[in-house]
């Protein structure tokens, strides 16, 4: 049950993690933990949002300007303005996303399945127009029917994607369930999946583990598990515990992980409650 | 996998550890017994030199966790415990295990309950754990404790390993899980989903090493796996703020669940998917837990939201404005590097709105 060779961690604390309620960082808190994240090995950043405006574009272009070799990615609504918007600041790599649950796409979209299909087509004939890298996102893939997550999968395959995103975008999963669900779905999804966990049980950290068993090869994190709600999965927990449980390496080294998880308190203005695993004054002794 | 769920509380240690008054110990042993405590584990260790109320001695539901140990065992006895945890670290170059069987018969003089915690049960094997079920039987242990004290079992280990042990272990299990790594509520899932009734937890996981949060525990198995005799989670958030209150510990604002943010929206695309149906994006609602949703103005807010927000105040936006006020919002914002306030909204609101009149004029 040992996960694939080649598990990476895309960390989402510029996009998902800033998203959270009352959190923002300013430019030059972004820089510094960018080039934080990026020496500690971190392969992929999902830097920010173009469509959210013009200044929010400096910002995403100043971190674009930066010598570093980790890849910088853009968030996109299937809009093909919002893909614009990341195109004119100078991402190479894109990320679209539309939700594939019934329950998002009728009383959100107040749209079909097909439609969702077509929407993405007509995103990723931009985008593959352009040269870009892809990745796809999967909004609510968790409460969404395995098949047309799937299907979807097989469409942003078709049109260039080189992963898709399964979110449990609610945190409505457990680990058995995370599991029994990813093994089953990587065997038949013609694209490498990345796993997006959500906190709302206390479950982010465990949830991505069973993903990483059932031999998902990318998960999302953000640093202290910034996010929406109670959070997305951290990653200094899911760093720490890949080596811990499975001996695993992912390429970021386990010394850094106290001073990022202080870059984002700081900058969020939320210090890290002492109990908190890993990074919490609690832990961070007898493990860092 | 419908069963119980009988928690037994940490809450009340790290209370101790951190010099908690017996006063404040008092209140919050009412509020925790709302919420399925079956013990409330207290360790000698902790327990102040100059006295224990007798009150919160005889408290029908107080297990006193001790070394094994006869020094220990008099002490106890001596202060009046009758439900005790003998504490037991295994060591493999240990082949006796005189000095838990000392223990075990001095605790058997005057205990009305036993327990039998091995604190490293994960690091042994299946014959080494074994080895301890005669002692188990010979002295009436009431509940082996599987601790794992230095947090080395992710779930799927948890539930393999638990299913396992109890087809042969003489008396029911209850797992002491950690969360040096972030899954002690993961784990004590898993301890559940293999069976077992009893699992060790915390107010926010707070201990040290810390434990399983005990209202992640409660509400997932509530709430993910649909088992109602779970107790009620509409006051959970304002009896664990109070509970934490009383050892002056202060919640992070997105703590699962009970955290003051945990139910706010920023995003746009989230407010506007929350005014639809909340189920979008809410995996429970926030009354369940004793909360409410929040709708924040900030940077990642979007025109649905201020339009929303404005109709709260029956002003209706229409998208020019709500474009251009957008803006605004997300410049002050990024300026003051936190959401706006009402007063801040209404502020730029008018003076927008002055400014078109002076204009007009």
């Amino acid at each position: 049950m040992d996960g694939k060779m080649g598990f990476q961690l895309v960390d989402t604390t510029f996009r998902d993690g800033e998203q959270s309620a009352g959190v923002v960082f300013s430019t030059e808190e972004k820089i510094n933990m960018a080039i934080a994240l990026d020496r500690a090995g971190v392969a992929w950043i999902e830097a920010g949002t173009p469509a959210m405006g013009q200044e929010e574009q400096e910002t995403l272009r100043s971190l674009l300007a930066l010598p570093l070799r980790t890849t910088l990615i853009a968030w996109n609504r299937a809009e093909l303005a919002d893909i614009r918007a990341s195109l004119s600041c100078g991402f190479s790599c894109i990320h679209i996303s539309l939700p594939v649950s019934d329950l998002h796409i009728s009383q959100k979209l107040k749209k079909d399945r097909e439609w969702v299909i077509q929407q993405l087509k007509t995103a990723l004939q931009l985008v593959q127009s352009y040269g870009c890298t892809i990745t796809v996102g999967a909004e609510d893939t968790s409460r969404a029917d395995s098949d047309f997550f799937l299907k979807f999968a097989d469409v942003a395959a078709q049109y260039g994607a080189t992963r898709i995103r399964f979110a449990d975008t609610v945190g409505c999963l457990d680990p058995f369930m995370t599991f029994d669900r990813l093994q089953d779905v990587v065997k038949r999804c013609s694209l490498p999946i990345e796993f997006h966990g959500h906190n709302d049980f206390g479950l982010a950290t465990a949830n991505t583990l069973a993903a990483f068993q059932a031999g998902v090869q990318f998960a999302s994190v953000t640093l202290a598990g910034i996010g929406e709600r109670a959070g997305n999965a951290s990653l200094e927990e899911v760093v720490a515990s890949l080596e811990k449980f499975y001996g695993y390496h992912c390429g970021i080294e386990a010394s850094h992980l106290g001073s990022l998880a202080d870059l984002v308190a700081k900058a969020s203005n939320r210090p890290l409650f002492p109990y908190r695993p890993v990074v919490g004054s609690v832990c961070r002794k007898t493990i860092l | 996998m419908r069963q119980m769920v009988m928690v037994s509380d940490q809450t009340i240690n790290e209370a101790l550890r951190l010099g908690t008054s017996m006063a404040a110990i008092e209140l919050m042993i009412p509020i925790l017994k709302k919420y399925g405590i079956a013990n409330f584990d207290v360790s000698l260790d902790y327990l102040p030199s100059d006295g224990v109320p007798k009150q919160l001695l005889l408290h029908p539901l107080l297990r006193c966790k001790i070394h094994s140990s006869l020094d220990e065992i008099a002490k106890v006895r001596q202060m009046g415990f009758s439900k005790v945890i003998l504490s037991w670290f295994h060591q493999p170059s240990q082949s006796s295990l005189d000095q838990l069987t000392e223990a075990l018969t001095a605790a058997q003089e005057f205990a009305q309950e036993i327990y039998l915690c091995i604190e490293n049960a994960e690091e042994l094997t299946i014959p080494e754990l074994t080895s301890y079920w005669s002692l188990l039987s010979r002295y009436r242990v009431k509940r082996f404790i599987y601790q794992d004290v230095r947090s080395s079992l992710e779930p799927l280990g948890v539930c393999r390993k638990l299913e396992s042990l109890q087809q042969t272990v003489p008396c029911p299990i209850e797992f002491h899980g950690h969360n040096t790594y972030g899954l002690a509520t993961a784990n004590s899932l898993a301890a559940l989903r293999s069976g077992v009734q009893y699992v060790a937890a915390a107010v926010s996981g707070i201990g040290s090493p810390n434990h399983a949060a005990m209202e992640e525990v409660l509400m997932a198995v509530k709430h993910l796996w649909k088992q109602d005799q779970v107790p009620s989670g509409s006051s959970l958030t304002a009896d664990c703020i109070e509970i934490l209150s009383y050892m002056g510990i202060s919640l992070p604002v997105d703590k699962a669940l009970i955290g003051r943010d945990v139910f706010a929206h920023e995003s746009g695309i989230h407010v506007d998917g929350i005014t639809k149906n909340p189920l979008l994006y809410e995996v429970i609602q926030p009354e369940e837990v004793g909360q409410t949703r929040q709708l924040i103005i900030g940077k990642h807010s979007g025109t649905a939201s201020l339009k929303i927000k404005f109709l709260q105040w029956n002003l209706e936006l229409d998208q020019a404005e709500a474009l251009e006020l957008l803006e605004k919002v997300r410049r002050l914002a990024s300026v003051q590097k936190r959401p706006l306030s009402d007063l801040e909204l209404h502020q730029l609101y008018w003076r927008r709105n002055q400014m078109d009149q002076s204009q007009l004029g």
